[in-house]
């Protein structure tokens, strides 16, 4: 966002009225974010607070050559991977291939919410560097060259993760009994 | 002509948006030709729009609280700081302590001399005539070196001492003014007694005449 520049620049000289706006801006973004990231846990709330308080206590490290979006993902990606590691979340093995246990039931609005379900099973099955990817270019809608910039990683590289990451979402929602079929209706 | 390999390679960033416009034209060509390809582009673009299929919580950001943290941050890392430089402060009095103990101070004929170690037996220029050299009783430097080390401890001990004496004068101190602000508070509560005496005394006189 255009002004998200000067909110900070204004923030950094003393004004605490931009800190709130940019709180009040990003909060929605980053909450979001770590809901896909962490799954949607009672964290979340908590989460995004610390992240705003890390902001806050870092914020002399912001340069404003940089996004402040990317900056602040890298912030709560920070957090994500800090949150992670101590609760040793690991990679859960892919489900055996076969028929599912459980198809779509037919009611239309329990069947979103059964779907809004599996989709987050499968997010939290997903090893992290393609949750990372997935998330932010799907739900955040980075840019693969602010990716790039904030995982450090090039943005060919990160491309070819989002291709993996979205067909072993297609295999996991398979598996969990949303198939092509089912998802189509 | 684009394989299917590399079409369905290409089929995830093509969703989004992502490829050239060479590589989409490509690409385009490519699925109007094969079914199968088109069938896992329809399928990929399902799960896309699948993932959009989630709710999210409304979360609200507590903006006094993150100033609160902060603060609390501070006073964390300055308390850090503070340990970290008595640690320092203690290891440079000890090596400083150490050092004194080796270097050897001397004074006089005008000259001022600073030596590392022991001082070394003075040279003694050896007679003309042959003597017998009687044998070495005990080494000197040894005597030199328990002297310091007794001296060491000794210092050590008084500083020790020192530290105690100033610890109990603080404690000392803090009782005192604890005992100050308790008899102050006694005061306090005994003139606060007295005014409301006074004030319901007032209010009597006050409103009882003119009840």
């Amino acid at each position: 966002m255009g002004d998200d520049a000067e909110l900070v620049r204004r923030w950094q000289n003393g004004d605490p009225a931009a800190f709130e706006a940019l709180v009040r801006r990003w909060q929605r973004p980053v909450a979001r974010f770590l809901t896909r990231m962490i799954g949607p846990s009672g964290l979340v709330p908590d989460l995004c607070q610390e992240v705003f308080l890390r902001v806050h206590l870092h914020r002399h490290r912001y340069r404003a050559q940089g996004c402040f979006s990317t900056w602040l993902y890298s912030i709560a990606l920070n957090l994500v991977r800090d949150t992670a590691r101590r609760s040793a979340r690991s990679y859960v093995a892919l489900p055996e291939e076969g028929p599912a246990a459980n198809g779509p039931p037919a009611d239309c609005a329990w069947e979103r919410r059964e779907l809004g379900e599996a989709i987050d099973v499968a997010l939290d099955r997903l090893p992290l560097p393609l949750r990372e990817v997935l998330v932010l270019r799907h739900y955040q809608s980075l840019s693969f060259e602010d990716m790039a910039r904030l995982l450090g990683t090039p943005a060919s590289t990160l491309k070819s993760r989002f291709a993996v990451a979205l067909r072993r979402m297609q295999q996991l929602l398979t598996a969990l009994g949303w198939g092509e079929e089912e998802l189509s209706t | 002509m684009m394989t299917c390999e590399l079409a369905r390679d290409r089929l995830p960033l093509a969703l989004t948006g992502d490829l050239s416009s060479g590589e989409t034209e490509l690409l385009n060509a490519h699925l109007e030709q094969c079914p199968e390809c088109r069938r896992k582009s329809a399928a990929l673009e399902t799960v896309r729009r699948a993932l959009d299929d989630v709710s999210f919580p409304e979360v609200v950001v507590d903006v006094p609280r993150i100033y609160v943290g902060a603060a609390e941050h501070h006073q964390r890392s300055l308390r850090t700081w503070r340990r970290l430089a008595f640690a320092g402060m203690a290891v440079a009095a000890s090596l400083l302590l150490f050092l004194l103990s080796r270097l050897d101070f001397e004074v006089g004929n005008g000259q001022f001399v600073v030596q590392w170690g022991p001082r070394p037996a003075p040279v003694v220029k050896p007679p003309d005539r042959e003597v017998t050299i009687p044998p070495v009783v005990a080494a000197p430097a040894n005597r030199d070196l328990e002297e310091r080390v007794e001296i060491l401890s000794k210092l050590v001990r008084a500083f020790s001492d020192d530290i105690d004496a100033r610890d109990r004068q603080r404690q000392d101190e803090i009782a005192a003014v604890v005992a100050r602000v308790e008899r102050l508070r006694t005061q306090t509560s005994e003139r606060l007694a007295e005014n409301r005496r006074d004030l319901g005394a007032l209010y009597n006189v006050q409103f009882g005449k003119r009840d």
